[in-house]
C-alpha cells in the first residue's frame, strides 16, 4: 500500500499543480477570482490521506507552480503560498474535529474562506495600505469564494467516492485472484 | 425546493434582504451655480436624485430672485431704486428686500455702527483691484452720509428711504447671510430635513448629514502661505450658520501698510483689530450681519458684543491670537501647525 | 452530483449557510461604507501618486509593479480601463462613483475621494 499511495500522492501533486496552471490561463470572460480548483485535490487527499500528505501536496503546487510561471518569491507567490498554507492548515484543523464533522464539502468552504482570508490580509498589510479598499471588497471575494468552495467541495466528494471505489475495486479483485 | 429546506431557507434570506437593503438609503447631492457675484453651492441629503435636484433647483431659484432685488451693481435691483431715489423720496420694496433691511438697520443698532450698510458712498472711492485709495478730504466730505439712523423704514407702507442726496446703500456685507437662510426655508418648502448652503463664505447647516454626523465646516487660514496650511480650524455644524470676515480677501499694500475691504464706518478706513472673525449663530442673517461689526470692534468689544447678543465666534486678532466663544469651544478643532 | 449534495454533513450545510448569509450582508453594508468624494486618489503600493478632480474628464496611464494601467474619468465616474495583470478584476468593477477600485496584482488602488478638503463640508472665510 505504501507504494501505491506514494504513487498516488506524487499524481495528485501533478494533478493538482496541472489544475492550477489550467486555471490560470483560463481566459477572463470568466469574471472575478480564480476558482481555486486545485483546492479539489487538497481536499481530496486530506480526507483520502491526511494532513501531511494534503499540506505537501499545497506546497509542492505552489513552489512548483511559481517557478514555473516565473513567479517565484513576487507578490503572486507570496499571496498565493500565504493563501494555500492558511486554507489547508485550517482545513486541517476542521477535519481534525471528527470525520462526521465536516464533509469534503465543509472542508473545502473552510479552506476556501482561509485562503481568501489570508490573501486579502497579506495583500493589505504588503500592497494595499488602504484599509476601506480591502473592507469594501473583502464581502464579494468572500461570496466568491463560499460559492466555488461549494461548487469544489462537491467535486472533492465525487473525486473522493471514485478514488476509494477504485481502491476497494482492487482489494477485491487480489482478493478472489 | 422543500426537499432542500436548508438551500430555500438561505435563498429565502438572501433575496429578502437584497429586496429590503437597496432602498431607504440616503445620501447627498450637491450642485454649484454662479450667483450674487460668487459661487453658491448646494448640497442636501434625499432618498433619491430627483427630489434632491428639485430642491436645489427650487433653492438656486430663490438665491438668484433675491440677489437680483437687492444687486447693488445692477440699475435694475430694488437696492439702486433706493440708492437713486435717497433724498428723495420713499421706494416700495419686496417683503424680503424690506426684512433684509430691517435686519441690517438692527445689526447696525446693536453695533453701535460698527457695522453700517451706509458705508456705501465711501467704499466706492476705494478700488482694491487697481490699488487706488481716496484721499484724507474725499473721506472727511462723504462721512456725514454715512450714518444708518438715515435709513427710514416703514414697515406699514413697505417703503425705504435714505433721507440724505446722496447716501449709498450696500447690502454685500449681509445679504449672502440672509439669501443662505432663504434657501433653508425652500428646503423646509420641500420637504428636505438636511442641507448645507454655501454662498462664498457664508455657510448655513441644516439638520444632520445622512450618516447622523454634522456638517463640517473649515475655517481658512488668514495667513494662508501654501495648499497645506488653507485651513485654520474645522467646526461642526448643526442647524447653525456662520460667516467670516478677513482682511485677506481684497486689499492692496501701499507703502507698506495693508488696506483692505472691511471699512470702519466711523473713519472711512480699514479697521485694523482683528485680521479675521467667524461668527457662528442660528442664521445666516445674524452671522452675516455681525462678522463685519465684530471684525471692526476687535477682540474686545467684539466679545462683549457677541455675549450681549448670544452669538458665537472665532477672533484672530491683530497679534494672531484666537479668541473663541463658550459656545463653540466644544465643535472646533484647530489644525496642527508644525 | 445528488449523492455528494445528500451526503453533506449538519455542519456543512450550516457553515454554507452563514458564509452566505454573512457575505452577502457585509456587501450590503460595504456599499455604505464607500467613501465618497469629489477627487479621484490614485494610489501606486500604498503611496498616494495622484489627485484628480472627478468633475474633468481625462483619461491617465500609469506604471506600477505588473506593467503599466489606464485609468479614465468621465461623466464623475472612474474606471480601471486597461490594465496589465492576471485576472482583470480590476477592470471588471466597471464605473464607480464612490469608494475604490483594486488592482492587486499592480498594486494600484483607485479611491473617491477628497484630495485637499479633508473631508470638509464647505470653507469659510
Amino acid at each position: 500500500m505504501q507504494l501505491q499511495d506514494k504513487q498516488q500522492i506524487a499524481i495528485l501533486s501533478a494533478y493538482a499543480l496541472a489544475l492550477h496552471g489550467a486555471e490560470a490561463m483560463l481566459p477572463s470572460p470568466i469574471p472575478w477570482l480564480r476558482f481555486g480548483l486545485a483546492n479539489i485535490i487538497t481536499t481530496a487527499s486530506l480526507v483520502i490521506f491526511n494532513f501531511r500528505t494534503a499540506m505537501m501536496i499545497t506546497l509542492v503546487r505552489v513552489l512548483l507552480g511559481s517557478i514555473l510561471t516565473g513567479t517565484f518569491l513576487g507578490p503572486a507567490f507570496i499571496l498565493s503560498f500565504g493563501g494555500g498554507v492558511a486554507g489547508t492548515a485550517a482545513m486541517g484543523a476542521a477535519n481534525s474535529l471528527g470525520r462526521k464533522v465536516f464533509g469534503p464539502v465543509g472542508l473545502s468552504l473552510v479552506g476556501a474562506i482561509f485562503h481568501n482570508s489570508a490573501q486579502l490580509f497579506l495583500a493589505y498589510i504588503l500592497f494595499i495600505q488602504r484599509i476601506e479598499a480591502v473592507l469594501f471588497i473583502s464581502p464579494l471575494i468572500m461570496l466568491i469564494g463560499t460559492l466555488t468552495g461549494f461548487a469544489n467541495g462537491l467535486v472533492s466528494d465525487i473525486l473522493i467516492r471514485n478514488l476509494l471505489q477504485k481502491d476497494n475495486d482492487t482489494i477485491q479483485n487480489v482478493a478472489r485472484a | 425546493m422543500t426537499r432542500y429546506p436548508l438551500l430555500y431557507l438561505i435563498m429565502l434570506i438572501a433575496v429578502t434582504s437584497a429586496i429590503s437593503c437597496t432602498g431607504n438609503k440616503a445620501s447627498t447631492y450637491k450642485k454649484t451655480r454662479p450667483l450674487m457675484d460668487t459661487i453658491v453651492s448646494i448640497t442636501v441629503a434625499s432618498a433619491d436624485k430627483d427630489s434632491a435636484e428639485k430642491a436645489i433647483d427650487s433653492a438656486l431659484s430663490e438665491i438668484e430672485r433675491f440677489g437680483n432685488l437687492i444687486d447693488f451693481y445692477s440699475d435694475k435691483s430694488e437696492l439702486s431704486e433706493i440708492n437713486r431715489n435717497a433724498g428723495l423720496r420713499p421706494v416700495r420694496v419686496s417683503p424680503e428686500t424690506m426684512d433684509l433691511i430691517v435686519n441690517a438697520v438692527a445689526a447696525a443698532e446693536r453695533s453701535g455702527g460698527a457695522f453700517d450698510p451706509t458705508v456705501g458712498v465711501i467704499v466706492r472711492l476705494w478700488d482694491f483691484a487697481n490699488r487706488k485709495m481716496p484721499s484724507d478730504d474725499e473721506i472727511k466730505l462723504l462721512l456725514p452720509l454715512v450714518n444708518y439712523r438715515d435709513i427710514i423704514v416703514d414697515r406699514d407702507n413697505s417703503t425705504v428711504f435714505l433721507k440724505r442726496k446722496g447716501m449709498l446703500m450696500d447690502l454685500g456685507g449681509i445679504a449672502k447671510g440672509y439669501a443662505a437662510d432663504l434657501a433653508v426655508e425652500s428646503f423646509r418648502r420641500n420637504g428636505i430635513s438636511s442641507g448645507l448652503v454655501a454662498i462664498a463664505g457664508d455657510i448655513r447647516a441644516f439638520g444632520l448629514k445622512p450618516d447622523g454626523s454634522e456638517w463640517n465646516v473649515g475655517i481658512k487660514n488668514p495667513r494662508q502661505t501654501s495648499d497645506k496650511d488653507e485651513i485654520m480650524a474645522k467646526i461642526r455644524l448643526k442647524d447653525r450658520a456662520i460667516s467670516t470676515a478677513g482682511d485677506y480677501e481684497r486689499f492692496f499694500i501701499l507703502s507698506g501698510k495693508k488696506y483692505h475691504h472691511i471699512l470702519d464706518p466711523k473713519t472711512g478706513y480699514p479697521a485694523y483689530k482683528s485680521i479675521s472673525v467667524s461668527v457662528v449663530a442660528d442664521t445666516g442673517a445674524l452671522t452675516d450681519g455681525f462678522d463685519n461689526a465684530v471684525f471692526v470692534l476687535g477682540p474686545e468689544k467684539g466679545l462683549k458684543l457677541l455675549k450681549e447678543m448670544g452669538l458665537d465666534a472665532v477672533i484672530t486678532d491683530a497679534n494672531g491670537a484666537t479668541h473663541v466663544t463658550d459656545g463653540i469651544r466644544e465643535k472646533l478643532t484647530f489644525e496642527k501647525r508644525d | 452530483m445528488r449523492n455528494a449534495i445528500k451526503s453533506t454533513t449538519i455542519a456543512d450545510r450550516v457553515l454554507l449557510a452563514l458564509l452566505v448569509i454573512s457575505s452577502l450582508t457585509g456587501m450590503f453594508y460595504s456599499r455604505d461604507a464607500l467613501s465618497k468624494g469629489e477627487d479621484v486618489l490614485v494610489e501606486i503600493n500604498g503611496k498616494l501618486t495622484y489627485t484628480l478632480p472627478l468633475s474633468q474628464d481625462r483619461e491617465i496611464t500609469v506604471n506600477a509593479s505588473h506593467g503599466q494601467a489606464t485609468i479614465e474619468i468621465k461623466d464623475g465616474r472612474v474606471k480601471m480601463k486597461q490594465a496589465e495583470c492576471g485576472n482583470h478584476i480590476c477592470m471588471k468593477q466597471g464605473w464607480i462613483k464612490s469608494g475604490s477600485i483594486v488592482c492587486l496584482p499592480n498594486g494600484i488602488v483607485i479611491t473617491i475621494g477628497n484630495g485637499r478638503k479633508k473631508d470638509l463640508d464647505a470653507v469659510t472665510g
